[in-house]
């Protein structure tokens, strides 16, 4: 059921009959964070088959036996990294599609992400999306590069976080600029100088040692400051790309992603945020089931994709993809990663997926 | 007389600067010929010392150096325009090597003819690797390279089928990488598909060749490549007239490049856009900018170009840097900010020649000055009036230097 559905119906009840479900409580714009761990990340080391034989045998280096994991169901359990995840889980806040992907998937870093950014178009399927909803969006990390995610919209607020504040600079300086920005020839210049002055503000708390520290987490940071700016986010996370030496690696990625999220997701619930939110975590590609000669792996496939908030139906979707049968060399997929895009803008932010993903693609029910 | 504005637009256009020097070299020659004099500059590049060593980091470095020379920037422009129009990307092209080879043959042939370039950039290594070419076998065609060579290189959406798509992975099939001689371009027969085809409007047993031919040859490719070159010269979005123009141009002289380039550059249309004053600067063009105003080099890192938003051989996607209005967003404008701010900390030696060239000056004076200094020649009179301003409140002397680098003026051409 969708938004406006549920309000039709509410108009049929009557208002005297109401009795408001929590989730009809006046609350602010839902809102959309999307977390891209680029490098592609391991999804066999994530959500891990710990008991599957297969798996003992493809990763005769890597694979993680059942102290290494927190057991979530049957077999599976999730890296012992993402302790700090594992109270949302309980809460049933998170919800693990297992087998992500599409039919026909690219193994370079740079196609891939386009494919996810463009959902297989042309334009970015979050620039389609504040295109027809006319929607601020904003994009927090250190990127440059995921520019056709944005088109055909106007740019987003960008932020690097850590980025040292306009302020630096004496007054006289600032106002001469604020001046000479506003006369500016350039519309965009204009626009785009009175904007960063409109952040300043906002993120003039963003400063400082306790705002360094690892990327995902000062982005994340510094897009709570920004909440009330824009209704997408996204964000982008590296140290996935583990061909070699993984296992120290991955978990130190993980461990990061893990306690951003976590913290993230306290500061949400501390400003009653929480049920206006949807967290999608993706990376363009999981790894190779077999391990490489270097304790590593290689680009792979299929890989588990979660979806954190407040509204979310936390469990296990769809079953593990088999480690046998596979696609050269990778993990099938069980749902197209497109699925999931629909579900968010049809469900979640009440919006027309057909147009703006170029195509139809099937819901998955995953709200309470 | 060229104008100063004018002289300092075709500069920031042709190049990566406006040195006040350039700027009076322009003016006397006139417009006309300071285009023909950077068109007949020569191509030839022997390969740098030590380069079979050399990773990216050497590469990005070594043009940086050719872009920042006096001489030769037109090349240099119209080569770093190929290698956004062309991609290749050092993820997943990693060996240095192949790209410096491929950025060789681009400048080679950057003013050439479209469909030598062409079948040079589908035979080269690096492409070949970036877009699946290599892949691209009889059993088991790769469409990779087909479909990017009709939809970014040649022709564009919307001309050809799904069908003609397949047809032309098929006519490539066979090209190769023979990796046993140092990486060199390989037709392998054996993988080639040598059956009937049908692309477009031919029939028959189609090679690559043969498909890039009748590519390079159809009047749609001609505007395509003239819209991006517009895009790319101008920093404007593209104007329908002017690219149907030199569309015909393209047509008329058969794909020969120095033609086409020439007449963009001479045409009434270009020179207009001169008045405007909103076209803005590549992260590239403002960084060298920066750089040839106090005569330093690499005062900055690869990182800040990556913050700003160009770093070259890591393009965004296969469809390159986008142009214009999309180098600028709040992050990217706080980031030249931001440099402009460092620059102004590492830079005494030259705040020392611009403080003894102010001795005794007037406000009006010293603005003028001031702006010569920074290569700011054709400052509209609000920054004038607001340097001079600055000045005469006797504001140090850096600070003002920062305030007209970090101004609006400073990122447009």
């Amino acid at each position: 059921m969708n938004r406006r559905r549920f309000l039709q119906g509410l108009t049929l009840l009557g208002a005297g009959a109401l009795v408001r479900p929590t989730w009809a409580l006046p609350s602010g714009p839902r809102k959309l964070v999307l977390v891209h761990l680029f490098g592609g990340n391991d999804g066999l080391n994530t959500l891990v088959p710990w008991s599957d034989p297969d798996y003992r045998k493809a990763r005769p280096t890597l694979a993680l036996s059942r102290d290494q994991v927190l057991p979530i169901a049957s077999g599976l359990g999730l890296h012992a990294a993402l302790k700090p995840l594992l109270p949302l889980w309980e809460r049933g806040k998170m919800a693990i599609f297992q087998g992500v992907g599409c039919s026909q998937p690219d193994r370079s870093h740079f196609v891939s992400s386009h494919l996810w950014h463009t959902a297989g178009g042309r334009e970015g399927w979050l620039g389609r999306l504040a295109d027809t909803q006319g929607w601020q969006t904003a994009q927090v990390d250190q990127e440059s590069a995921c520019e056709a995610l944005w088109t055909p919209a106007q740019s987003p607020l960008c932020v690097h976080p850590g980025q040292p504040p306009l302020d630096q600079d004496p007054q006289w300086m600032q106002q001469a600029l604020e001046g000479l920005y506003a006369g500016s020839s350039s519309r965009h210049l204009g626009q785009t100088y009175k904007q960063m002055n409109e952040l300043k503000s906002k993120l003039a708390r963003c400063q400082g040692e306790d705002w360094q520290g690892p990327p995902l987490r000062a982005s994340l940071r510094t897009l709570l400051e920004l909440w009330s700016m824009a209704r997408v986010f996204h964000v982008t996370v590296g140290g996935f790309d583990t061909h070699g030496g993984q296992d120290k690696g991955h978990r130190q990625a993980l461990t990061e992603v893990a306690q951003a999220l976590a913290e993230f997701y306290t500061g949400l619930q501390a400003k009653g945020l929480e049920n206006d939110t949807a967290i999608l975590v993706y990376s363009e590609f999981g790894r190779r089931v077999q391990e490489n000669a270097s304790q590593g792996t290689d680009h792979g496939g299929a890989a588990p994709l979660f979806l954190l908030g407040g509204r979310v139906q936390g469990k296990l979707y769809g079953e593990h993809p088999s480690l046998t049968r596979l696609q050269d060399g990778d993990l099938k997929c069980h749902w197209d990663f497109r699925q999931i895009y629909a579900s968010l803008l049809e469900d979640w932010l009440a919006t027309d997926s057909t147009s703006i993903l170029g195509g139809r693609f099937e819901k998955i029910p995953c709200w309470s | 007389m060229t104008s100063l504005r004018e002289a300092c637009w075709l500069l920031r256009c042709c190049g990566f600067g406006a040195a006040p020097r350039q700027v009076q070299w322009v003016r006397r020659q006139g417009y006309t010929r300071a285009v023909d004099h950077w068109l007949s500059q020569t191509s030839a590049t022997p390969a740098p010392e030590g380069w079979a060593r050399w990773r990216v980091q050497s590469l990005i470095d070594w043009w940086l150096e050719r872009m920042f020379q006096p001489q030769g920037f037109l090349l240099e422009k119209m080569t770093l325009f190929w290698h956004g129009f062309f991609t290749t990307s050092s993820d997943p092209v990693f060996a240095a090597a192949l790209l410096l080879r491929q950025n060789q043959m681009l400048r080679d042939n950057a003013w050439g003819r479209f469909g030598d370039l062409l079948q040079q950039v589908s035979r080269d290594p690096a492409m070949l690797v970036y877009l699946d070419g290599f892949r691209n076998k009889k059993a088991h065609p790769n469409e990779n390279f087909a479909r990017e060579v009709m939809e970014l290189f040649t022709v564009g959406p919307g001309l050809y089928s799904e069908e003609d798509l397949r047809e032309a992975a098929r006519a490539f099939t066979g090209w190769g990488v023979d990796w046993l001689r140092g990486g060199t371009f390989r037709y392998n027969l054996r993988e080639h598909d040598d059956g009937p085809k049908k692309f477009l409007d031919l029939r028959g047993n189609l090679d690559g060749t043969r498909v890039l031919q009748r590519l390079a040859s159809d009047p749609a490719c001609a505007l395509h490549v003239c819209q991006r070159l517009w895009s790319f010269f101008t920093g404007h979005p593209t104007e329908v007239q002017e690219s149907q123009r030199l569309a015909r141009v393209f047509v008329a002289s058969h794909g020969n490049l120095k033609v086409v380039l020439r007449n963009l550059l001479l045409g009434d249309a270009f020179r207009a856009c001169a008045s405007l004053r909103t076209s803005i600067k590549s992260p590239l063009e403002y960084v060298l900018g920066l750089s040839q105003v106090a005569d330093v080099r690499s005062w900055w890192g690869m990182n800040d170009l990556k913050k700003l938003g160009q770093l070259p051989f890591l393009p965004p996607n296969v469809a390159g840097w986008s142009q214009g209005d999309g180098w600028i967003n709040t992050a990217t404008l706080g980031e030249r900010l931001r440099l402009v701010r460092q620059m102004q900390h590492a830079r005494s030696n030259w705040m020392q020649k611009v403080r003894d060239l102010l001795q005794g000056c007037s406000p009006g004076q010293a603005a003028e000055r001031l702006l010569w200094s920074t290569h700011q020649l054709d400052a509209s009179p609000e920054l004038r009036s607001v340097v001079a301003d600055a000045y005469s409140h006797g504001r140090p002397l850096p600070e003002v230097v920062q305030l007209i680098l970090a101004s609006p003026e400073a990122q447009l051409r």
